[in-house]
């Protein structure tokens, strides 16, 4: 005697059918498909990376994992960075013409911070889409190209980071690799950049901070002018030759 | 394991649904190779890669030329169209698990818990008799059962899946319905689900239906009495998920595997069904095409059957045994089941250092990675500590001599903070990855 099947199977294919035209319509334009070439869909069940634009992950939410400024305080003075202008032997600077705060085309902020013991130091800083592989192609950066780079910015920002002449001129001096932080440090010299013996100005430093990924993060101008000196500083962008 | 349990697991059982899974798998497999050589992804993870990341003792595996590459997919094309006709079946299932197994390891940075599992069931399928019923190898043959331990151990496997999944999602970020809330919010643009993902809700109701999912299936797929409305949310589930995300075959994969749950002899009826006809009472718990196991034969399948699922169910949770949240440490994550619970976002760079001469380098290792390479690098300790072994290969091949190799890490786990992954004082050149015992260097994950 035949036997009545013991399910329904027009259950079953309502499922099966409702099921892949689901599919077919909830996955249109997503990755289901294999002419579908959009490449945020690489397949993935791990995690959820796909086309994830992460570019400033590192710059949002409350804790920085990049130094905040008083930590690159802290690590410029562990290395003997701008000592001597606590000493007040230079007095009566003018500083540029830059108030605290000054956003210039989004691109850094300059603050002129008066620190308690020390003159101003003009200090540029969240400095973005600057890094020193933007000048490498094999990712791997020395000290040449640090400092390299380092002199770029300067020519291409002789308003913002140069010196009058009277004021002497800027010679690099060291780079330093320290756990999460370069430091390129030029220190600034009395007299003219023909004369190799011209001693350097205690103290008077221009100091480039590149973060851990090889971006440059702040500059430190810790530069002394005669006195009366003063420099306008145009808002220009600052830029890489 | 009494003998009444021992008789039920070599009993006859009809072997229409593992030939339907059969089939399915198989086309499915033949849609899997006809993607990576259409969207170009031969080239692209294979062949492109300056640098390739593998697995430990698995060193030495590396892709072929080219055209061997393209030659490879060409061939496991061919192995998935006999699988799916049932030719030479279980020849064919163990060539393209050893070829797709050998894909697999290749690439690191493409781990995919799905290809871990298509290996894992193409290993089963080249010791089940898949191949017995509607299929080229029976061509010609009345044979229409198989034997009960191919579906249990086939079920056993696919459950195990599911509860280990379960057992993953145990953590206090799912629990938190993170990371679904970040992923749903960036698909509020979605055509059909797009209102539904702009509740404030959905991440929590998804978190926790995903969990409850991936614990009950199993069970509720075994009980006659729920398994149809378990069936229906299963399906739902991975349509689901095959909407929101990009995870290739799986949801396929998945829903045919799901039909092993089903009545072995689901085919057949569906068939009779559509034919408006009702199935010949002839049994199919003793029919007469399986010819008997030996006493010998059968103690060797119930030791594969014990010491096989015995592994398949303890591995998975062996990241217990590891200090720190898995999901950051990466310390027993793989092989795991542990799918879709993190989103994790990081950055990279290497400090190289020679003691000898005292020249420094920052390393951008984006120059000689791809971005998906670069990205999972950026989450993965291990991948970091075989990437900085690899550049200080690298500067001793360039006569730079025994250098030292440090690593500057962030990530950001679950839409935390961005913070340290590595210890950046840890010279990795010379630290060796360990299998069983704890990374020091990995630093913890704060809350």
């Amino acid at each position: 005697m035949p036997r009545r099947p013991r399910f329904d199977p027009a259950r079953l294919v309502g499922i099966l059918v409702l099921s892949f035209a689901g599919l077919a319509v909830m996955g249109g334009g997503t990755c289901v498909w294999f002419d579908d070439d959009d490449s945020r869909c690489f397949d993935d069940d791990d995690d959820n990376d796909q086309g994830c634009d992460d570019d400033d992950f590192l710059t949002t939410g409350p804790r920085e994992i990049i130094p905040g400024p008083a930590d690159i305080n802290k690590k410029l003075a562990d290395l003997g960075a701008g000592q001597a202008a606590q000493t007040g032997a230079w007095s009566g600077v003018s500083f540029p013409e830059l108030k605290a705060g000054d956003t210039i085309l989004t691109e850094y902020v300059v603050d002129l911070a008066q620190e308690a013991g020390r003159y101003p130091v003009a200090r540029v800083r969240d400095i973005r889409h600057l890094s020193v592989f933007d000048m490498t192609t094999h990712g791997l950066a020395g000290s040449q190209d640090f400092t390299h780079f380092s002199q770029e910015v300067l020519d291409a920002n002789p308003e913002l980071l140069g010196l009058p002449e009277a004021a002497g001129h800027l010679r690099p001096r060291s780079v330093h690799f320290l756990d999460d932080l370069v430091v390129i440090a030029h220190e600034q010299v009395a007299g003219s950049p023909q004369d190799p013996d011209a001693p350097p100005i205690p103290g008077a430093e221009l100091l480039f901070v590149f973060d851990m990924l090889g971006r440059l993060h702040q500059i430190e101008n810790r530069t002394v002018l005669p006195t009366g000196t003063v420099v306008t500083i145009a808002p220009e962008l600052l830029k890489l030759q | 394991m009494d003998s009444t349990r021992t008789a039920r697991l070599f009993a006859p059982v009809d072997g229409a649904s593992l030939a339907v899974f059969r089939m399915a798998f198989g086309a499915i497999l033949v849609w899997e190779v006809l993607r990576f050589a259409q969207m170009g992804w031969i080239d692209e993870y294979f062949i492109e890669p300056e640098f390739h990341f593998t697995y430990g003792g698995f060193r030495w595996v590396r892709p072929l030329p080219g055209w061997g590459m393209h030659a490879l997919f060409g061939g496991l094309g061919l192995l998935a169209t006999a699988i799916a006709l049932g030719a030479w079946t279980r020849i064919s299932a163990a060539l393209f698990c050893v070829g797709f197994s050998y894909v697999f390891l290749i690439e690191k940075a493409r781990y995919l818990n799905h290809f871990y599992l298509v290996i894992l069931l193409l290993g089963l399928m080249a010791i089940v008799p898949a191949g017995r019923v509607w299929s080229w190898d029976a061509r010609g043959t009345r044979q229409r059962t198989v034997p009960a331990w191919s579906l249990f151990l086939l079920r056993t496997q696919l459950g195990l899946v599911y509860m280990l999944a379960a057992v993953a999602k145990l953590n206090v970020d799912w629990l938190q319905a993170q990371p679904l809330t970040e992923w749903l919010s960036s698909r509020q643009d979605h055509v059909i689900l797009g209102s539904l993902l702009q509740w404030e809700l959905s991440p929590w109701l998804f978190s926790y239906g995903g969990l409850l999912l991936d614990a009950l299936a199993w069970p509720l797929l075994l009980w006659p009495n729920t398994r149809a409305t378990a069936f229906l949310f299963v399906c739902s589930f991975h349509l689901l998920n095959s909407s929101l995300f990009g995870i290739g075959i799986f949801p396929a994969m998945m829903i045919a595997s799901t039909t092993l749950f089903l009545e072995p002899d689901w085919p057949r009826r569906l068939w009779a069904w559509a034919r408006r006809r009702t199935l010949p009472q002839e049994p199919t718990s003793d029919g007469p095409d399986l010819p008997p196991t030996s006493g010998a034969s059968r103690r060797w399948v119930l030791g594969f059957l014990i010491v096989y699922l015995g592994f398949q169910a303890l591995f998975p949770l062996r990241h217990f045994l590891y200090p720190g949240r898995v999901s950051w440490t990466e310390e027993g994550h793989a092989f795991a089941w542990h799918m879709k619970l993190r989103g994790k976002h990081g950055r990279a760079t290497f400090r190289v250092s020679s003691p000898t001469s005292g020249e420094s380098w920052l390393v951008d290792p984006r120059a000689e990675l791809n971005d998906w390479q670069y990205r999972k690098l950026c989450g993965r300790p291990d991948m970091v500590l075989e990437y900085a072994h690899h550049l200080a290969d690298k500067m001793a091949r360039e006569g730079h001599g025994q250098v030292e190799v440090r690593a500057n890490v962030v990530a950001s786990l679950n839409s935390r903070p961005a913070q340290r992954l590595i210890d950046p004082e840890v010279d990795l050149a010379h630290v060796e990855w360990t299998f069983v015992a704890p990374s020091p260097w990995i630093l913890p994950l704060e809350p």
